[in-house]
C-alpha cells in the first residue's frame, strides 16, 4: 500500500531489491537440501554435485520410508479432521452466547499449551495405556487435545466476524439449528475452518514425541520418528537419503497449503481479529 | 434460557452443549494433565530409581530452587531475549512490513515471496535445523559462497553466534504466520483511508504510524499475544540445532525443562519449571492486554 | 459441513481400527543398528515356537523410550538397554530377576566375571551383556606426520597430550580440532564417559574414591575433590585457555555423524573416544575400508593419567549394552527363550566381530572371525585393567550434573563456581549427608 500509490521509480527499485533479498535469505537454507538430495556422492558438506540423480528419492519412496509416509499422512489427516470438527462445535456457542469472561477463559486455555509435551508425557502415556490407546488412534487423540485450545480460540475469533443477520433470517424462515449451521454458518466459515485444519495438519505432521513413545511397533512410526534412522547415535549418517527424505517429508504441508490457498488467505483475516 | 441476543439460539441449549461436549471433555482431560503437573511440581518424583516409585512431598522446594539455583533465571532471560527478537521484532515486525510492502505489489513477485516465507514455516523442525546448520557450518553456504570469496576468514557461526543463529532461524520459520495474518487483515482496510492520508501529504512512515497501525491494532495485539505464547514454549528447532549450546548460550526454558526432567531425571523439578513458564506467560499476556487497553484510551 | 461430519466419522473409524497388537506376541525394544543380529533370530524363534515377535527399533533416545514404557507399565518383554542403567531400573522394580534362567543356561559360564558383576544387583542377575567397549585417544596419523610428531604416540601424561595438540595447532592452523574432547550436555553420556570420567580416573590415586564420583566404602557421592577440579581444569585448558578445540562439533544437529565425518576428513587431530569408532567412523561416512587401510589412517594410544603421584599410568572405562526382561512381562519364559535364540554362540561371535565391538564371552574370543581381527585382539591390555562407572542408583543424574559442569566451564565460569554448582546439585538430589568433599 505504501509502495502501491504512485511510487517513484527509485523507490520501486529499492523495494524490489529488498524483496529480492528477502527471497534469497529465505530460500538459501534450501540450497544445501536440494543439492545434497540429488548428489549421488553426497557427503554432507556444501558442494555442487558433479552429477545429478534421483536415486535417493527412489529409495525414500519405497519400503520403510514409504510406509512411514503413509503413517504420517493417516495421523495428520485424522488429527486435522478431528480437531476441526471438535473445535468448531465448541467455538460456535462460544462466539454466539454471552458467557461471562469468555475471552479470559479462552486465553487461559491457550496458556495450557505452554506446558511442554514432555511435562505431561507420563500421565498421557498412562491414560493411553488404561484406555488401550497406545496406538495411532491414541496419538491422534492426544494431538487433537494439544491443538484444541488454539483451535477453539482462533475459530471463535473467526465466527465473531461473521454477521449474524443471515442466521437470523434463516431462523425466521424456519431453519433448525442444524440446518442453520450446515447451510449458513459453516459455508461462510470455510476459510476459518481451513486455517484450523491446516494448522492441526502441520503440527501433527511435525510431531515427534507422542508417536515416538506411544506407538507399539516401529511399523507404525511416522516420518517424524523415522527421520532419525537416517542419522544419529545408533545409525549411520546417509546425507543423500536424509535430504531426500526431508524434502519428501516437507512436501505434503507445502502442497496442502497451495491446495487450500484461497481459503487460507481469507481465513487468516478472521482468526486474528479480536484480542 | 441461555444468555444471548440471538433468538434462534435461545431454545437450542441442548444441541449446542452436546456439540461442545467433546471439546469440553478434551479440555477437561488437558486440565487433569495440567493438574498432574502442578501436583508433581510439589514432589521429588524422578524418572528413575526409588523416587520414581515412591516420590515424597517436598512443599515449595522445587520452586525455591528455581530462584536459588543456577539455570532457571538464566533460561528465563535467554527465552525472553529469544522471544523479543525472534517473535516480536522479527516475525511480527518483518511480517507486518512485508505485508504492507507487498500489498498491491506485483502478483508474481508477491507469489515468490509468499512461497519463500511459507517454505520456512512448513519445513519440519528437524529438517530446518539441518538446513541452518549446513548453511552456517564452516564448510557451509555462507562461508564457502559469501565470506571466503570476499576474503574473510572462515567464521564458526554456530560457535560464536549461536543465539543470533537460533533467533534468525526462528524468524525464518515463523514470519509466514504473521505475514499471512497481517496481509489478510490489510485487505479489510479500505483503500480510501490510505489514499486520503496520501493526499493529505503524509509520507510512508506517517501513513504507517498514524493510519495503518491504529487501524490494525486489534490484529497486531492478538498476533503479538499468539506469537509470544508460541515462542516462549518453542522447543524442537533449537533443540535440534544447538541442543541449548554451546555451553548454555541457547538454553531456553523449554530446553532447560526437558534437560532437568528427562536427562537429569527430576520430573518434580521439571514440572515446577513448566508451571513457572505458564505463570510467566500469563503475566506477559495480562501486561499486553493492559497495554492494549491503555493505548486505546 | 456434511462432508466434515463424514470425514470426522472416517477419522474415528480409523482410530478404532488401530487396535493394539495381540498380547500373545513377544515384544522386543532395541536400538537401530542391531538388526543383523536380531532379525534372523526372530525368524528362527517364530518358526521354532509358532509365536510372533513384534519389535520396536528405536532410532534415537532409547533410554527415554524405555523409561516411559517402564513407568507407564507398557514395556516390551525383552528390552535392550545401556548397562549402566541396570541398578536404577532394578531399584524401580523394572527388570525381572534372571538368576533362575542363567543358572540353567550352559552359555552363562562363558561370560566374563567383571561384566556379570555390572549386571548383578544384590546377588540377582538383571541383564545379559551383549558387548562391551574400551576408551582411548584416537589420532589421525597423517596429521601427526605433517606436524612432525613421532609415532607410535604414547603420551605419558595430560601435559603431553595438550602439548601434542598445541603442536598440531601450530603446524596446521587450519585444523580446528587438534584435540576433540566430548563436552556439554548434547553429547549426553559420551561427555561423562569418553571425556570427564576417563580423565578423572587418571587424576588421582584410587584410595577413598579420590579418582571417582562415588566413594563406595562410605556409600556417598563426591561433591568436590582435587581430581574433579583437575579435570575441569583440563576442560578449561582445552576449550578456554589454550583453544585446542572449537565448540561446534559438540552441538550440531547430528553430533555423532558430524564428529565421525570430521575425523574421516582429517579435521580432528586427536580424539577422546571409544573402541567402536574404528568401524563406526567409516560406516558413518559410507566408505568400505580394509583393516590395513584403517590402520594406515588412524591409531590409538591409551588415555594417560595426569602424572601425579599414585595416579594410574593410564585409564580406561568400559560400558556396554544388556538384554533384559521387563518385570511387567507376562511371558518371561518365552522372552528368555528368545534371548537364548539371539545369543547363539557362533552367530553372536560373527556379528560382534563384524561390528568391531568387544565380545563379552570366551567362546566369541576364540571364534575364527574374532581371532582374525588384529584390532580387536589389540584391545586386550586395556580390557584387562578396565573399570566401570559408578552405576549406583542416581548415577544418571550425577552424570547429567557432570555434563552441566563441563558446559559451565565452556561458558567461561570459574572452576570454583562450576564445582560449587555441581556440589549443590548433588546435595539437592541426595541430601547433604549423602555427599562428601575430599580436600
Amino acid at each position: 500500500m505504501i509502495a502501491g500509490i504512485r511510487p517513484s521509480p527509485a523507490r520501486t527499485i529499492s523495494v524490489n531489491l529488498l524483496l529480492g533479498a528477502v527471497i534469497i535469505v529465505w530460500l538459501s537454507p534450501m540450497s544445501w537440501l536440494i543439492m545434497t538430495s540429488v548428489d549421488p556422492e553426497a557427503s554432507g558438506s556444501f558442494s555442487v554435485p558433479s552429477r545429478i540423480s534421483l536415486e535417493h528419492f527412489a529409495v525414500v519412496l519405497s519400503g520403510t520410508s514409504l510406509r512411514q509416509f503413509i503413517n504420517s499422512l493417516v495421523i495428520a489427516l485424522a488429527t486435522a479432521m478431528l480437531t476441526t470438527a471438535v473445535a468448531c462445535m465448541a467455538a460456535y456457542p462460544f462466539s454466539r452466547l454471552k458467557i461471562p469472561y469468555k475471552d479470559t477463559l479462552l486465553w487461559s486455555l491457550a496458556l495450557l499449551r505452554i506446558l511442554p509435551s514432555t511435562a505431561i508425557i507420563i500421565p498421557v502415556f498412562l491414560t493411553g495405556r488404561v484406555l488401550g490407546l497406545l496406538n495411532a488412534g491414541g496419538v491422534v487423540l492426544i494431538l487433537t487435545l494439544m491443538n484444541l485450545p488454539f483451535a477453539i480460540l482462533l475459530l471463535k475469533n473467526f465466527f465473531d466476524t461473521i454477521p449474524t443477520e443471515l442466521e437470523e433470517a434463516a431462523y425466521i424462515e424456519g431453519a433448525t439449528l442444524t440446518q442453520n449451521l450446515l447451510h449458513v454458518v459453516f459455508p461462510l466459515s470455510r476459510a476459518g475452518l481451513a486455517v484450523i485444519w491446516f494448522m492441526a495438519f502441520t503440527s501433527a505432521w511435525n510431531e515427534f514425541l507422542f508417536p515416538f513413545v506411544m506407538l507399539r511397533s516401529d511399523q507404525e512410526f511416522p516420518m517424524a520418528v523415522g527421520l532419525y534412522a537416517a542419522f544419529g547415535q545408533y545409525g549411520t549418517t546417509d546425507y543423500g537419503f536424509l535430504t531426500a527424505y526431508s524434502i519428501i517429508y516437507a512436501a505434503p504441508a507445502v502442497l496442502v497449503y497451495f491446495l487450500l490457498k484461497r481459503n487460507l488467505t481469507t481465513g487468516f483475516a478472521g482468526v486474528g481479529v479480536k484480542g | 434460557m441461555i444468555a444471548t441476543s440471538h433468538v434462534w439460539l435461545r431454545r437450542s441449549a441442548a444441541p449446542l452443549v452436546v456439540g461442545a461436549l467433546p471439546a469440553i471433555l478434551f479440555i477437561m482431560l488437558f486440565g487433569v494433565y495440567a493438574g498432574w503437573t502442578i501436583a508433581v511440581s510439589f514432589t521429588d518424583l524422578a524418572l528413575l530409581g526409588r523416587k520414581a516409585i515412591e516420590p515424597s512431598f517436598v512443599g515449595f522446594d522445587n520452586y525455591v530452587r528455581l530462584v536459588a539455583r543456577d539455570g532457571f533465571l538464566g533460561a528465563v532471560w535467554t527465552t525472553t531475549v529469544f522471544t523479543f527478537f525472534s517473535a516480536i521484532v522479527g516475525q511480527c515486525g518483518i511480517g507486518f512490513l512485508l505485508a504492507v510492502i507487498l500489498k498491491g505489489g506485483k502478483k508474481r513477485l508477491r507469489g515468490i515471496v509468499e512461497f519463500s516465507l511459507l517454505f520456512g514455516w512448513l519445513a519440519p523442525d528437524v529438517v530446518a535445523a539441518f538446513m541452518w546448520s549446513a548453511l552456517a557450518s564452516p564448510d557451509g553456504l555462507l562461508n564457502t559462497v559469501i565470506l571466503r570469496p570476499l576474503g574473510f576468514e572462515r567464521v564458526h557461526l554456530l560457535n560464536l553466534y549461536a543465539m543470533e543463529l537460533v533467533v534468525i532461524s526462528n524468524i525464518w520459520k515463523g514470519t509466514a504466520w504473521s505475514y499471512l495474518l497481517f496481509s489478510a487483515a490489510l485487505d479489510t482496510v479500505s483503500r480510501e483511508v490510505v489514499e486520503a492520508a496520501y493526499v493529505d501529504g503524509a509520507n510512508a512512515w506517517q501513513r504507517l504510524r498514524y493510519v495503518l497501525v491504529p487501524l490494525l491494532r486489534p490484529q497486531i495485539a492478538t498476533n503479538l499475544l499468539l506469537v509470544t505464547i508460541w515462542t516462549y514454549a518453542f522447543f524442537s528447532l533449537i533443540w535440534a540445532l544447538t541442543g541449548g549450546g554451546p555451553g548454555r548460550d541457547t538454553e531456553v526454558l523449554s530446553i532447560y525443562m526437558y534437560k532437568q526432567a528427562f536427562e537429569v531425571g527430576k520430573l518434580g523439578y521439571g514440572s515446577a519449571i513448566a508451571i513457572a513458564m505458564m505463570l510467566i506467560v500469563a503475566g506477559l499476556s495480562v501486561l499486553y492486554v493492559r497495554q492494549g487497553k491503555d493505548a486505546l484510551r | 459441513m456434511r462432508r466434515l461430519l463424514i470425514l470426522g466419522a472416517t477419522a474415528l473409524t480409523a482410530i478404532g481400527s488401530f487396535a493394539s497388537s495381540a498380547i500373545a506376541d513377544v515384544t522386543v525394544t532395541y536400538p537401530s543398528g542391531w538388526e543383523e543380529l536380531l532379525e534372523p533370530a526372530f525368524r528362527q524363534f517364530e518358526s521354532e515356537t509358532g509365536e510372533k515377535v513384534v519389535s520396536v527399533v528405536v532410532p534415537k533416545d532409547i533410554d527415554q523410550r524405555l523409561v516411559v514404557d517402564f513407568a507407564g507399565g507398557a514395556a516390551s518383554d525383552v528390552v535392550v538397554y545401556d548397562s549402566y542403567r541396570t541398578s536404577e531400573y532394578t531399584e524401580s522394580g523394572y527388570l525381572a530377576d534372571l538368576t533362575g534362567y542363567v543358572g540353567n543356561w550352559e552359555d552363562w559360564p562363558l561370560y566374563f566375571g567383571s561384566l556379570k558383576e555390572i549386571s548383578t544387583i544384590s546377588g540377582s542377575v538383571r541383564g545379559i551383556p551383549n558387548y562391551t567397549d574400551v576408551r582411548m585417544l584416537w589420532y589421525n596419523r597423517a596429521i601427526f606426520e605433517q606436524a612432525g610428531i613421532e609415532e607410535p604416540w604414547k603420551p605419558v601424561d595430560w601435559n603431553e597430550v595438550l602439548d601434542t595438540a598445541e603442536k598440531i595447532k601450530a603446524a596446521l592452523p587450519e585444523i580446528e580440532y587438534p584435540l576433540y574432547f566430548p563436552v556439554g550436555t548434547k553429547m549426553g553420556e559420551a561427555t561423562t564417559m569418553q571425556g570427564f570420567y576417563m580423565a578423572l580416573l587418571g587424576a588421582d590415586a584410587s584410595e577413598g574414591g579420590r579418582n571417582r564420583l562415588r566413594d563406595w566404602n562410605e556409600g556417598v557421592w563426591i561433591g568436590d575433590s582435587p581430581a574433579i577440579r583437575k579435570v575441569l581444569g583440563l576442560y578449561q585448558d582445552i576449550f578456554v585457555e589454550r583453544g585446542l578445540s572449537a565448540r561446534e562439533l559438540y552441538y550440531t544437529p547430528d553430533v555423532w555423524g558430524d564428529m565421525r565425518r570430521a575425523f574421516a576428513e582429517g579435521k580432528i587431530g586427536i580424539m577422546a573416544n571409544g573402541s567402536w569408532e574404528y568401524r563406526s567412523v567409516w560406516r558413518a561416512v559410507g566408505t568400505e575400508k580394509t583393516p590395513a587401510e584403517i590402520d594406515a589412517f588412524m591409531a590409538w594410544a591409551p588415555f594417560p593419567g595426569d602424572g601425579s603421584e599414585g595416579a594410574p599410568e593410564f585409564s580406561n572405562i568400559s560400558g556396554g549394552w544388556n538384554f533384559g526382561i521387563s518385570e511387567q512381562s507376562t511371558q518371561k519364559d518365552a522372552a528368555w527363550k528368545l534371548i537364548e535364540t539371539i545369543l547363539d554362540g557362533p552367530k553372536y561371535a560373527a556379528w560382534v566381530a563384524k561390528q568391531g565391538r568387544v565380545a563379552v564371552r570366551r567362546d566369541a574370543l576364540e571364534a575364527p572371525e574374532y581371532k582374525a581381527d588384529a584390532y580387536l585382539s589389540s584391545l586386550s591390555p586395556l580390557l584387562e585393567r578396565t573399570t566401570g562407572r559408578d552405576t549406583y542408583p542416581g548415577y544418571s543424574s550425577v552424570s547429567a550434573f557432570i555434563q552441566e559442569a563441563t558446559a559451565a566451564i565452556l561458558d567461561g565460569q570459574s572452576i570454583d563456581d562450576a564445582v560449587g554448582a555441581y556440589r549443590t546439585s548433588l546435595e539437592d538430589e541426595f541430601g547433604a549427608d549423602e555427599v562428601k568433599v575430599i580436600q
